[in-house]
């Protein structure tokens, strides 16, 4: 072994690390004073990387931090699986999804389309602030005469809060618009009653997903009742964070 | 996609991967460079890992299994935003071989450099260095793992993990021996 060679093996002299090379170079560095030069200075730069103290204590609040990250996951999951329960099938619906395009408000200017857009965009003022569903039914009940559904889906177990609604009128009708958040992105939530629905209805509960004026939607029936999911994100992360799966 | 774990499992992974938490830190705050990004990637790295716990087997080395995930975000998350190409002074004139001549003169490197560096200059000596040799010393050295495990982490071979650590330190003790200068040890 020469010296340029020994430069490349000097860690493994140091480190003591067992072989026919690191052998060799430890002859060579026996036998070579400019090697071992080399090897005592790095000896000590070991020795003072090892001997101090250099961990670092994680910052306070880190571990409550990943603490509460680590549950929410463990939330998120639990939900995706609960959803998957009613969603199982949700891969499968895909294939209605050509039909849903072709009986969904027929223009990109739809007003619905726009009113969501808007909606997800925060431009349309919520009528009511709340996180507490009870709430924003008290809310909605009130305005029953305006022939809308009560009932505020419950989002929580996919990691979306509530932020609260608002009743707007689109195209003649009112619609009730519940609004939820991840942190990060708004997911506007249109329950209606399955005689005011005009396109096509999913024949199960399967829910259905498509993406129409730069928006994700996932329709599913409950009940007579038909929720329709909107969010402004791509639609295989739309359908990642309902179901847990693209 | 992994199967839903219950609060158990969460109180699981908290009590087995949350233990290295100063570890994983530590080594993220010497590879991102500012403790805001440190914990940004500690906090990913955990989080990860507890999506993929399902993937751990125990009684392997779970620091060893986080610093693997931690090195992969790192990689393929916040390497590319990194400029730090220009750390590497390769016109440097107080080179490794000046301080190893200066060191060699005093007939005690050890106890030269042991004696005169401080914890922190030590610390900032390493934060300096080209990620690669950054990297790698911080397994090998600071996390006292193999230089097989460190290769797995690094996704290298052990070869590239030794001239590393041989090039690496090396540099090391250049700027060691900047420092010890600086304050008056040596006359440069």
């Amino acid at each position: 072994m020469n010296c340029v060679q020994y430069s490349e093996w000097v860690a493994a002299d140091v480190d003591g690390i067992a072989g026919v090379e690191a052998d060799s170079a430890r002859v060579h560095a026996r036998e070579c004073v400019s090697c071992r030069g080399l090897r005592d200075g790095q000896m000590a730069v070991r020795a003072a990387l090892r001997d101090r103290s250099l961990e670092v204590q994680a910052p306070y609040g880190l571990r409550t931090r990943i603490t509460a990250g680590v549950e929410e996951v463990a939330r998120q999951e639990a939900g995706a699986s609960a959803w998957g329960g009613f969603l199982r099938w949700g891969a499968v619906a895909v294939t209605l999804v050509g039909t849903m395009v072709a009986l969904w408000p027929r223009e990109p200017a739809d007003p619905m389309i726009v009113a969501y857009d808007r909606v997800v965009e925060g431009k349309i003022p919520l009528a009511v602030e709340t996180s507490d569903p009870g709430e924003l039914e008290a809310y909605y009940g009130s305005q029953e005469h305006r022939g809308i559904a009560s009932h505020v889906i419950d989002l929580e177990a996919l990691g979306f809060h509530l932020l609260g609604g608002v009743v707007h009128e689109i195209g003649g009708r009112s619609v009730r618009l519940s609004v939820y958040t991840d942190g990060r992105s708004l997911v506007v939530c249109d329950l209606r009653k399955l005689a005011d629905y005009s396109g096509h209805l999913p024949g199960s509960t399967e829910p259905v997903f498509f993406s129409r004026g730069g928006l994700s939607f996932c329709v599913r029936r409950m009940g007579e009742e038909i929720c329709v999911l909107v969010g402004r994100m791509p639609l295989s992360a739309f359908r990642l964070r309902l179901l847990g799966r693209v | 996609m992994p199967p839903a774990r219950s609060d158990q499992a969460a109180a699981d992974f908290s009590r087995v991967a949350l233990a290295h938490l100063d570890p994983v830190y530590t080594a993220a705050l010497y590879l991102a460079g500012d403790p805001d990004r440190a914990a940004d990637l500690a906090q990913e790295t955990f989080l990860r890992a507890f999506r993929f716990f399902h993937r751990f087997t125990p009684g392997t080395n779970c620091r060893a299994w986080l610093l693997t995930i931690l090195h992969n975000i790192f990689r393929n998350r916040y390497r590319a935003d990194r400029r730090e190409r220009g750390w590497l002074d390769i016109d440097d004139p107080l080179t490794a071989a000046a301080a190893t001549r200066a060191i060699g003169a005093k007939d005690d490197p050890e106890s030269l450099i042991l004696g005169q560096t401080l914890d922190g200059e030590v610390a900032e000596a390493l934060k300096s260095l080209p990620e690669e040799f950054r990297s790698t010393i911080v397994l090998v050295d600071l996390q006292d793992l193999t230089y097989e495990e460190s290769a797995r982490i690094l996704d290298c071979p052990v070869g590239t993990v030794r001239s590393r650590l041989s090039r690496g330190r090396h540099l090391l003790q250049s700027r060691l021996y900047q420092y010890a200068a600086r304050r008056g040890v040596f006359k440069r």
